[in-house]
């Protein structure tokens, strides 16, 4: 009678141990499936594409491994009457109980121990109840809130294309050959690139008409407003997309590819527009990058390292003859003589930007070499 | 101790008539008794009770008129037991405590020196205020505590069984006294503090012994034979594995210098409890567990006994006394950090 009805507490107590063990288990095995699912995304995004279907059979052998582990630690007799002894009132008779009937223990006296059967078997009733009234919290909610956020994170960014460095570079390196310089012949180019390859082209007539109109001084302003009207299509604000400029190689066949720093390019487009209009700076060359092509840059110089001896002559001998380097006194200078001397004009580069002065000094040297004429 | 380990059921059954049941009664009948006469000291009666039926012997620390005699002779006369009383003074001899020869003439007309036991031959002894006590009686005193026998002249007489000394000390007024040493204050099972009763216990007192010494008309429950019995019947209390490893684990955890003492105990304890301490706090809680009417220890039951068992076997840092420690400070941080651990 006692054995039954200590079986029964003892039967009781097992389920509830091993419902905790999977419990405990399925704790574990949430937080690990949201650790999988954070895992797979920074992979997916940090290094290569991550394919669903693999973090799904991450997650199942994971839930498999916890559950096993859980099912396989069966609770043995002893933690069973220990944890009846802690949790249940057994104030260590079921323990002892059980350390008494398996030997371990030289009984003293026989009387203590049926008095001790009798002790436990009137408790296990009392036991059983504390254990009914005994609940215990799953603790689940936030393992399982973790996993459902992942889980939705996950989707989006899983089935994102690849956007990893890897992917990048596998796209952008050359192939030895230079099949990949050309576009695919399936690829359909994207519209920004046709629209940057229409400006580059747009860019290299004009700068070849503007080259023409250079030959007469004094349409070298006309054709410098043109050139910053050239230069502001040409550069574009904010940075080129990186799969742009292979785009742009590729179609443009036998033209060097534009692989200077953006840095480079800038003060290119800069010299380049502020030395011909020689009015303005062309504030959006500084800001974006310029896809001129790079022969038509170098044309561009060697024409105006052509020119500059010439000029630079006449800027000088005026120099010396009208105008001091200060400011001030050439002003004075320019009031007291109507047919002010051209000066050599402050270097226009991306650094020195034109302050008021600096601009009517320009100005005042343009008009002046067009009178001249 | 729970409320649901003290219901045990005690209802007719083939082995409730066990003696484990009958101490059971006799001891809870014993604390009512008590309990009834020595007005709010529970605990104090308790583990008075334990430690008599362990076969210990108790130092109770209290100040003067909180009923430390009164306690004594109520025990003994509910127990029936030959009770004696010692008052301890700078001049007791220890032939005063422990008896002596006298030179005595018989009827006839023969002279021979005669062994006149003294009072340690009771069954219960209350010396009173045995710091005031020199050296040497205190030392005659406890080796007859601890030997439960007298050596006198060659001859060695056996002390009454049972046997338990019941030692007062005043914590205050200790100029003059002499303080037990440790080795002396091992002997002792438990040391009891009498705290300052309640103010509806006071209440209670006036109306049990404000005109009479209730302890006088004191009807005894039980004999000596019947304190012989449950004490013989306590060694037999089942002792599993899990509290064996608890009671070594607390006296482990009073050590200052073993791996499995705590923190708290290792930084305040000079000296930590003896093997000794260790037997004590198992035989006591054996009677712990009869009196709550199991066959068997728990775990409650040596954590119901380890403050008394332990209190007085410990030293304490010399820097932790002068932070305003205390031995019952320390270890109750102790006693609480090892009960977690089951």
């Amino acid at each position: 009678m006692a054995n039954s009805i200590m079986q029964s507490l003892q039967i009781a107590v097992r389920r509830r141990l091993l419902r905790r063990q999977f419990v405990a288990a399925a704790r574990l095995a949430l937080w690990g499936s949201a650790g999988l699912l954070l895992l797979a995304m920074v992979v997916h995004l940090a290094a290569r594409p991550v394919r669903v279907d693999t973090v799904l059979v991450a997650i199942v052998t994971l839930w498999t491994s916890m559950m096993a582990w859980a099912g396989l630690r069966r609770p043995s007799d002893s933690a069973c009457a220990l944890w009846a002894d802690r949790h249940l009132g057994g104030a260590s008779a079921f323990s002892t109980l059980l350390e008494m009937r398996e030997g371990k223990q030289v009984v003293p006296n026989t009387q203590a121990l049926r008095w001790l059967e009798y002790w436990a078997a009137a408790r296990v009733p009392h036991s059983l109840r504390l254990l009914g009234e005994r609940q215990e919290s799953a603790r689940l909610s936030r393992p399982l809130l973790s996993v459902l956020v992942c889980t939705a994170l996950a989707s989006i960014v899983l089935t994102l294309p690849g956007t990893a460095p890897s992917a990048r570079q596998e796209l952008a390196a050359p192939s030895p050959s230079g099949v990949a310089d050309r576009p695919a012949p399936d690829a359909e180019p994207p519209v920004s690139t046709v629209s940057a390859l229409a400006s580059a082209l747009r860019s290299a007539e004009s700068r070849r008409a503007s080259e023409r109109r250079d030959d007469s001084r004094a349409s070298a302003a006309r054709s410098g407003k043109s050139d910053v009207g050239t230069g502001s299509r040409v550069a574009q604000p904010g940075p080129a997309p990186p799969g742009e400029r292979t785009t742009l190689g590729g179609v443009l066949p036998g033209t060097a590819v534009d692989t200077a720093p953006t840095a480079g390019a800038k003060q290119t487009s800069g010299a380049a527009s502020g030395r011909d209009a020689g009015d303005s700076r062309d504030d959006r060359a500084d800001a974006g990058v310029s896809r001129v092509p790079q022969s038509t840059i170098q044309a561009q110089r060697r024409e105006s390292s052509e020119r500059r001896p010439s000029l630079q002559r006449q800027a000088d001998v005026d120099q010396l003859a009208t105008f001091d380097d200060d400011l001030p006194m050439h002003a004075t200078t320019e009031r007291q003589d109507p047919d002010p001397a051209a000066a050599t004009p402050p270097p226009a580069t991306d650094a020195t930007a034109l302050t008021p002065t600096r601009a009517a000094y320009v100005q005042a040297w343009m008009k002046a070499s067009r009178q001249r004429r | 101790m729970d409320e649901s380990q003290q219901a045990t059921p005690l209802t007719p059954d083939p082995v409730a008539d066990s003696a484990y049941a009958d101490a059971h009664r006799k001891l809870q009948d014993l604390r009512a008794l008590l309990d009834r006469v020595i007005v709010g000291q529970g605990e104090l009666v308790t583990h008075l009770i334990t430690a008599v039926f362990a076969g210990g012997h108790v130092l109770i620390e209290g100040l003067p008129g909180l009923g430390k005699t009164h306690l004594a002779k109520a025990l003994a006369a509910a127990l029936g037991l030959h009770w004696a009383r010692v008052q301890c003074t700078p001049d007791l001899m220890p032939a005063d405590v422990t008896g002596a020869e006298i030179y005595a003439t018989a009827a006839g007309g023969a002279s021979t020196f005669q062994f006149r036991p003294g009072p340690v031959f009771a069954q219960l002894v209350l010396v009173d205020e045995i710091n005031r006590a020199t050296p040497r009686t205190q030392s005659a005193l406890l080796e007859a505590m601890q030997e439960r026998q007298v050596t006198h002249a060659g001859i060695t007489h056996r002390l009454p069984s049972p046997f338990c000394v019941l030692a007062t000390q005043n914590p205050i007024e200790l100029e003059g006294t002499y303080p037990l040493p440790e080795a002396q204050l091992d002997r002792f099972m438990f040391k009891l503090t009498v705290p300052f009763p309640a103010r509806g216990s006071l209440l209670a007192m006036l109306d049990v012994s404000l005109d009479a010494e209730p302890a006088d008309t004191l009807q005894p429950i039980a004999g000596p034979a019947d304190v012989l019995r449950i004490m013989e019947l306590c060694r037999t209390v089942l002792l599993g594995e899990r509290c064996k490893g608890a009671a070594v684990d607390l006296i482990v955890a009073t050590q200052p210098d073993s791996s499995g003492s705590n923190s708290g105990a290792s930084r305040h304890i000079r000296y930590g409890a003896s093997p000794r301490a260790l037997q004590a706090v198992i035989r006591a809680a054996r009677v712990g567990a009869v009196m709550a009417g199991r066959s068997h220890v728990d775990i409650d039951d040596l954590a119901a006994v380890a403050l008394p068992v332990l209190r007085h076997r410990i030293l304490l840092r010399l820097e932790s006394e002068l932070e305003g420690l205390d031995a019952d400070a320390t270890l109750a941080s102790v006693i609480d950090g090892w009960r977690r651990q089951f």
